[in-house]
């Protein structure tokens, strides 16, 4: 049995195995619903996410622990995760394999290994260099450097020496690198440069791992599935299709230019990858120096690392598809290097090596100048609860959307406005969507997110019950009621659905009553007689009034009655309970048409921005009652009320 | 082209057995998860009441669950306040015979959670309370099981009394009659020594008579409220079924006080003295609109037959047990 | 820019050591990488945030010096305090040689000093002027402001001040504040306090001026230290009198300073206007802030009864509301 096909079984395994993930990820415990199944597996499995999580925590969370055998099967046998296994990979290798077939066997060569996919090097640079900066920093976080942080920071420039040494191309740049990190940690470090060293993850805009998630299961997920709603009743909406979309199929449509485009140009996690493979024990390679040059090696090579040449151990993905092309069987996976050479380092100029670096350090503190986490903060960004502070929720969260998969209301959307490119496909809550605001016992987000972005907290801490009760229940916005557009404030229509669906108890939303004179409510009547009283023009629609929320108030001199109408006709007017004899004098000429109104209140102390009032206002567009994130626990900041202990 | 070696063939089946295992042990961990985070029910609290949502880590797996069902969610539990909010208007019989707490919960089959059943632990005080609820409420075409106490089944539920607590288990669908037996086994199990038949039980002559009907009732029998603690059975006496029943009392004078009195009670409502049981001294034969009820005493017993059809069989019956209360002693 | 290409022939003894040196590197990759799981991984993650609290900050009260309390009557603020802290006992009872003085003022909006809203500057370079002349080592006035700080200090007279009499004023900055709870307090947990600003100081001074305040009704040597606290503070207004009494237990001064010279009456604490402003002639030194607060009421035409927020003071243990038991020393400047 050929390498190849066992390596396609695993492709295609490994390409089932994700989407069968993506389709159970919905909230439930039945055998096609979520239960146990490790659906972040693939997420734990990717090293830029463990890394990015260690850089800007300083801790390895929990399931990440997978990356770290990847990386250790990396250091030995080479980019396998990128042959074998990644399920992005797989479906380039596929569409690039359907486009060459329409390819003669010179065109072929011709998509060959270029120079140019050292770009996937500086993307990663740059998407890490902002947690790697400040790296440093937490190293170095306390009022005394001690002797273990100081051994640390030595340890990595004696390293980095080292290794310069012995690596050519790289070398240099690694220790202006290293040499740069340092001193904008010192800088920040003594000079207390508070603002100009910020953390943030922002490997989860190109991480293939995070980007196939959120691209299956926000496109494809729920389209497909509105024709056979098996992972949902209702039709699932997420925002931002556009911008998904066009960077997964733009991705995928690359490949029928160039095979594995994003492979072999972009992929952060594919340049990790090949700088871990360095020392790899078994490599691809030639057997011996001089062969025919028929360069029938190079036809199928997916990784376009030149094969046939001096071969690049960096850019290889394992693919074996040379081991059998070659006809003279001089292809094998060696423990020896390559006949006829190895490149193992890119090529990676010194110049843009710095650049991106300096991009990646500089770009956070210069974005986060809007003051967008400070006071400018946006109240629309409203998070789901669980969610760490702003600044560590943005160095953990990796974009890959589990949260809005598994959300069973709905309410959770991948963020393209609200936050920045930092929140770019962040999870935040858009009450209008899905099926009801933030369910009040459901933990589910907190559960599923792979590192702990939205830590994992128990219906108690939620609620505020049991042990929590003193700290009480977590609240991620408040709710505040339009008076302008509010059908009882503002229309003297009553309507109390917002108080009606409050799910706390006692309610958030609580109502008042009062009684306003209804437009062109002030009638002049002809007689009363016991509970009927006669207008004197045929003003009103019949039954109008008779669904119990009108009144008829009588005034005269010292006496004030207020009775609820049982039913109308176009001139008369019946009432529910007889008029008072006090009233039935000749004086009382004009009586007026009253509406009841119950107005709604939010109490702040009570409400924990659920949204499931906003969710059921009937005033569809901009709503009459809405949720923002004054109020939020988990920003002190932006607490509404003072919470006494 | 070249052919593939052994060692590539053999790596490759390696690699392959490596997937096999792969999806093995992510099978296995499908089955593993914590139900109590899957439950989106919103309980209301409402002002006052107990804590209805008791914290996930408060409600573990019960010892008597057997292997192949998992828990659907918390336990309950309700007092007498709040018992009507699970069972609405039953309330009333299980809080008129001694009720204290009820605890209810959910349990669904491992494999397949969509078939579900619910356990109802009603717990009545003491074992008399638990046989009273637990008889008065039996199924018309229900089956006795054997689980050593007193349990009866119906196509989609399982009920039965052991010591003071009388259990129900509903079914959300068919073909969960094995894990429901199951269960209540473990529960009888759990607690035992209460195994037996009630104590008056014994004092219904044994001819012609339906065991599994025996049925205490603890108030207003009969719609008499001087009548409580009553045991009744039926009994088939030719094509006609009679219902007997027995009372015991604290003292001779009390049961033929309670005799007289619910002589009156019937005269007054329409029925009219025919005459007596032959062999039981002050005993009375009442026609009450086209039914016979049929009333004697015997030392501390009252005892006799109600409602029945056929005014001789019931006559058969009542003196019937006349003698065998005889033979009981006073 | 092609590079050295390394070209390895096959050769069995070369390609072994290199497959050797290889592993060697490859194995202390594996063992970093493992090193790595090891140490840093975390099975459980963030919990809820974590409240970093230091202690209380430290008390500034001259240990031996007893309870009590000056006042002294006169048109000019400089003969007043030095009068009041003559009668008890001179500033150098309480700063010695070698102290190092912060002096709390308020500075809480960008107003001229005729206005008295904020404390009058000539009485501040006074104050500091004595503690340099008794022995202090260095004297620090600082505020957190609630308009702009640089224009407040400013504006209100105090920087020129300050930097005349030789000390140094301290401006609120981000890295100065760090959170802390009070012990015993209601509502001062884990809130960012203008710490820094204690920066190795062993005495504070409060000055402040007596004011009229629509919601705590009256704004003294207590309310001062409002201008410690960071954060979004204006959501203590909602329950003032609980949060004053927390200030009083949050701070424990040296001396405070309550400036009744000119008292504003009405439209506190902004004022706006001189004809708020009535002229007391009154200045009040005391070592107990209680004492000093119950004291200034009367310059506003209350009773201490009428402020809530000194019976909660009293009550939580901050000081004495009953003044005059403290036998005030009462002086006239003429």
């Amino acid at each position: 049995m050929k390498i190849t096909i066992v390596r396609r079984i695993s492709q295609g395994f490994f390409f089932l195995l994700f989407i069968w993930f993506c389709i159970v990820s919905t909230f439930g415990q039945s055998f096609t619903q979520l239960r146990g199944w490790p659906v972040n597996w693939f997420l734990q499995l990717d090293p830029l996410v463990a890394i990015g999580n260690i850089l800007t925590t300083s801790t390895l969370y929990s399931g990440l622990l997978w990356a770290i055998a990847t990386i250790m099967l990396t250091i030995v046998l080479g980019r396998f995760f990128c042959g074998w296994l990644c399920p992005f990979g797989t479906i380039h290798h596929f569409v690039g394999y359907l486009g060459s077939l329409a390819r003669s066997a010179q065109e072929r060569i011709a998509a060959k290994s270029r120079g140019s996919q050292s770009i996937k090097y500086y993307i990663l640079l740059v998407l890490l260099s902002p947690a790697a900066g400040a790296f440093l920093v937490n190293v170095a976080d306390s009022s005394e450097l001690d002797p273990l942080s100081v051994a640390g920071i030595l340890c990595v420039l004696a390293l980095a020496a080292a290794i310069s040494r012995k690596m050519n191309s790289i070398g240099r740049p690694l220790i202006l690198f290293t040499g740069l990190v340092v001193f904008w940690a010192a800088a920040g470090y003594f000079l207390k440069l508070d603002g100009a060293l910020s953390v943030s993850l922002m490997t989860g805009l190109l991480d293939p791992i995070p980007l196939v998630y959120r691209s299956i299961n926000f496109l494809l997920v729920p389209l497909v599935d509105s024709s056979f709603h098996l992972t949902s009743a209702a039709q699932r909406h997420y925002e931002g299709a556009w911008l998904t979309a066009s960077i997964f199929f733009a991705a995928v449509f690359l490949n029928l230019a160039i095979p594995r485009f994003y492979c072999r140009f972009v992929c952060p996690l594919g340049a990790l990858f090949g700088v871990l493979a360095r020392y790899a024990l078994w490599r691809i390679g030639r057997k011996q120096a001089e062969c025919s040059q028929c360069r029938l090696c190079d036809f199928r090579c997916e990784g376009a690392c030149d094969p046939a040449g001096s071969i690049r151990i960096h850019e290889c993905i394992l693919c074996m598809n040379c081991l059998h092309s070659c006809k003279d069987n001089l292809m094998g996976y060696n423990t020896f290097r390559s006949a006829s050479g190895e490149h193992t380092s890119p090529d990676l100029s010194r110049r843009a090596f710095v650049a991106s670096a300096v991009c990646g350090i500089v770009a956070i503190p210069m974005l986060r100048l809007d003051g967008k986490l400070g006071p400018n903060y946006d109240p629309a960004l409203i998070r789901p609860p669980g969610s760490l502070p702003e600044t560590e929720f943005l160095k953990r969260c990796i974009k890959c959307g589990q949260c809005a998969r598994l959300c069973p209301t709905n309410v959770i959307q991948p963020d393209i406005a609200t936050a920045g490119i930092e929140g770019l496909w962040t999870p935040v809550l858009n009450m209008r969507t899905g099926s009801s605001g933030c369910q009040m016992n459901c933990t589910a987000c907190s559960h599923i997110c792979p590192t702990a972005a939205i830590r994992p907290i128990s219906i108690e801490e939620k609620l505020g019950r049991g042990a929590f009760e003193k700290a009480g229940p977590i609240r991620i916005g408040t709710a505040f009621v339009d008076r302008g557009r509010c059908l009882p404030w503002a229309m003297d229509k009553p309507c109390i659905v917002c108080q009606e669906n409050c799910p706390v108890s006692p309610k958030a939303v609580y109502v008042k009553e009062s009684f306003a004179t209804i437009r062109q409510g002030n009638l002049e009547i002809a007689s009363i007689s016991g509970s009927s009283i006669v207008l004197s023009e045929p003003l009103l629609q019949p039954d109008k009034h008779s669904t119990g929320d009108f009144f008829v108030l009588l005034e005269s001199r010292s006496v004030h009655s207020r009775i609820r109408i049982l039913s109308n006709t176009e001139k008369s007017i019946i009432l529910e309970s007889r008029i008072s004899p006090e009233l039935n004098t000749s004086d009382l000429r004009r009586i007026e048409l009253q509406v009841r109104l119950q107005t709604p209140h939010v109490d702040p102390e009570r409400c924990t921005g659920c949204g499931i009032c906003e969710h059921e206002c009937p005033v569809s567009g901009l709503r009459a009652i809405r949720v923002s994130a004054e109020g939020e626990s988990r920003q002190k900041r932006h607490s509404l009320l003072l919470r006494p202990v | 082209m070249r052919h593939a070696g052994i060692a590539e063939t053999g790596i490759g089946i390696l690699i392959l057995a490596l997937l096999v295992g792969i999806a093995g042990l992510i099978y296995i961990e499908q089955s593993r998860f914590d139900p109590d985070l899957f439950t989106l029910s919103v309980q209301k609290d409402g002002a006052g009441r107990k804590n209805l949502l008791p914290s996930p880590h408060s409600s573990p797996v019960p010892a008597f669950l057997p292997e192949d069902l998992i828990p659907l969610g918390p336990e309950e539990t309700f007092d007498s306040e709040s018992l009507s909010d699970k069972i609405d208007g039953k309330a009333e019989l299980y809080l008129s015979s001694g009720f204290v707490k009820l605890t209810t919960r959910r349990f669904a089959l491992k494999a397949e959670p969509k078939s579900w059943m619910e356990l109802f632990i009603y717990e009545m005080g003491n074992p008399t309370n638990a046989f009273s609820v637990y008889s008065v409420q039996k199924r018309q075409g229900s089956k006795a099981i054997d689980l050593g106490v007193s349990a009866y089944a119906t196509t989609d539920a399982m009920f039965f009394a052991n010591g003071p607590k009388y259990f129900e288990l509903i079914s959300s669908s068919k073909g969960l009659e094995e894990y429901m037996s199951a269960l209540a086994r473990n529960l009888v199990e759990a607690e035992p020594g209460h195994a037996g038949k009630p104590a008056e039980s014994s004092l219904f002559p044994a001819e012609s008579l339906d065991e599994s009907s025996i049925s205490l009732h603890l108030s207003d029998v009969f719609g008499f409220s001087g009548l409580d603690r009553v045991y009744t059975a039926g009994y088939y006496t030719g094509a006609a079924r009679v219902t007997a029943f027995i009372s015991q009392r604290e003292s001779p004078e009390e049961a033929a006080d309670l005799a007289s009195a619910y002589g009156k009670f019937l005269l007054d409502n329409g029925g009219s003295d025919i005459g007596e049981v032959t062999n039981a001294p002050d005993s009375k034969i009442y026609k009450v609109f086209n039914t016979y009820e049929v009333v004697i005493h015997r030392g501390k017993f009252f005892a006799g037959a109600h409602e029945a059809d056929d005014v001789e069989s019931a006559v058969e019956v009542a003196s019937r047990i006349y003698s065998k209360l005889g033979e009981a002693g006073q | 820019m092609s590079k050295k290409v390394e070209y390895r022939p096959p050769q069995p003894e070369m390609s072994r050591r290199d497959f050797i040196v290889r592993s060697a590197k490859a194995g202390i990759a594996l063992a970093a990488a493992g090193a790595v799981g090891y140490f840093l991984h975390d099975p459980i993650g963030p919990g809820a945030q974590a409240e970093k609290s230091t202690v209380a900050l430290p008390d500034f009260s001259v240990p031996e010096a007893s309870r009590k309390i000056a006042i002294a009557t006169g048109e000019d603020r400089l003969k007043t305090v030095n009068a009041a802290l003559s009668a008890l006992g001179g500033i150098e009872t309480y700063v010695r040689k070698g102290d190092r003085v912060l002096i709390k003022v308020n500075a809480a909006f960008a107003t001229p000093p005729s206005l008295c809203a904020t404390t009058n500057p000539d009485l501040i370079a006074e104050v500091a002027r004595l503690c340099l002349k008794a022995g202090a080592s260095s004297v620090a006035v600082s505020d957190n402001p609630i308009n702009n700080p640089e224009s407040c200090f400013v504006l209100s007279g105090i920087e020129e001040a300050t930097q005349s009499s030789g000390a140094r004023l301290i401006l609120p900055k981000e890295s100065l504040f760090t959170n802390i709870s009070v012990p015993g307090s209601n509502l001062i947990h884990n809130w960012p306090v203008f710490s820094g600003a204690f920066q190795d100081a062993n005495r504070l001074i409060g000055i402040a001026p007596v004011k009229d305040h629509h919601r705590s009704g009256a704004s003294m040597a207590m309310k001062n230290w409002y201008g410690f606290i960071g954060g979004r503070r204006n959501i203590f207004h909602q329950d003032i009198h609980t949060f004053i009494k927390d200030l009083a237990l949050m701070i424990k001064p040296t001396l405070v300073v309550l400036d009744g010279t000119f008292t504003m009456i009405t439209n506190g604490p902004t004022g706006g206007s001189v004809s708020d402003l009535k002229q007391t002639n009154t200045m009040i030194v005391s070592t107990d802030q209680v004492a000093a607060d119950a004291a200034g009421a009367a310059l506003l035409g209350k009773k201490p009864a009428d402020l809530p927020f000194i019976t909660k003071a009293e009550q939580a243990g901050a000081g004495t509301a009953d003044f005059e038991s403290l036998s005030p020393l009462r002086v006239s400047t003429g």
